[in-house]
């Protein structure tokens, strides 16, 4: 397994089978996976793209799901999307919120949603992380300086 | 040049090279995957994407926790995390 997977340029979610495998063409995967890799890589933060129904408080759900985001949930920032629901929820951890105010999440919002609304899920998620990465800015400018 | 050369020369044959162009343009876009439109059903499993690790390895091979559609799917089971780790964010609607 490790043979074919050490050159990670693959999309994320590409071991299922069926048609109902992902809703995202390769190509399109590809874009998702550099976004949410490069935007993580840049801010040493760790983007999650959820994509799927949330529960009616979708608030709440989505910091459900925050919670269980694995590793550090304080430096990592959940973007859930629920195509159904037609709703977009940015939840930030404790240390991500610093660098990831709400104002600037807000703005980040502004932006997906005006391109979902035409039907560009991807180029929404695309742009939406590109914002919040750039907001966020590099690690190394956060340090304290001597 | 009689009447049915002219007709093949300069109707049909016209005809038949925009008819090609056509079916060339449109074809692909026909045979694509449909496109998410607002309001219509989604349709597709929850699943959740996570970026690569900077040290390489990817496929979430260290923490199985979250393992593609795994955490997506105990969506409702609060109990195993009570604790909140939300610190901010926003919300939007389209």
């Amino acid at each position: 397994m490790a043979t074919e997977l050490e050159d990670t340029r693959e999309p994320i979610v590409d071991d299922q089978e069926g048609p109902k495998a992902s809703p995202f063409t390769p190509s399109e995967l590809l874009r998702l996976d550099e976004a949410l890799t490069m935007s993580s890589r840049e801010t040493g933060l760790r983007f999650t793209l959820y994509i799927g129904d949330l529960p009616t408080d979708t608030r709440a759900g989505a910091e459900d799901l925050h919670a269980r985001s694995g590793d550090d949930p304080s430096q990592s920032v959940l973007i859930a999307v629920a195509p159904d629901q037609r709703v977009l929820e940015i939840v930030t951890g404790s240390a991500a919120s610093r660098r990831l105010p709400d104002r600037a999440c807000a703005l980040a919002v502004l932006t997906m949603t005006g391109r979902f609304g035409s039907g560009d899920l991807v180029g929404g998620i695309v742009n939406g992380l590109r914002q919040l990465s750039d907001q966020a800015g590099h690690p190394a400018a956060h340090r304290p300086r001597h | 040049m009689t009447v049915v050369e002219t007709l093949l020369v300069f109707l049909v044959a016209p005809l038949a090279v925009v008819l090609l162009a056509y079916a060339l343009v449109m074809l692909p876009a026909m045979k694509a995957r449909k496109r998410y439109k607002p309001g219509e059903p989604w349709g597709h499993e929850a699943i959740w994407y996570e970026p690569h690790r900077p040290g390489g390895g990817g496929h979430g091979d260290d923490h199985p926790a979250l393992g593609k559609q795994a955490a997506a799917l105990a969506i409702g089971e609060t109990a195993g995390h009570p604790k909140r780790t939300a610190a901010g964010g926003a919300r939007g609607t389209w």
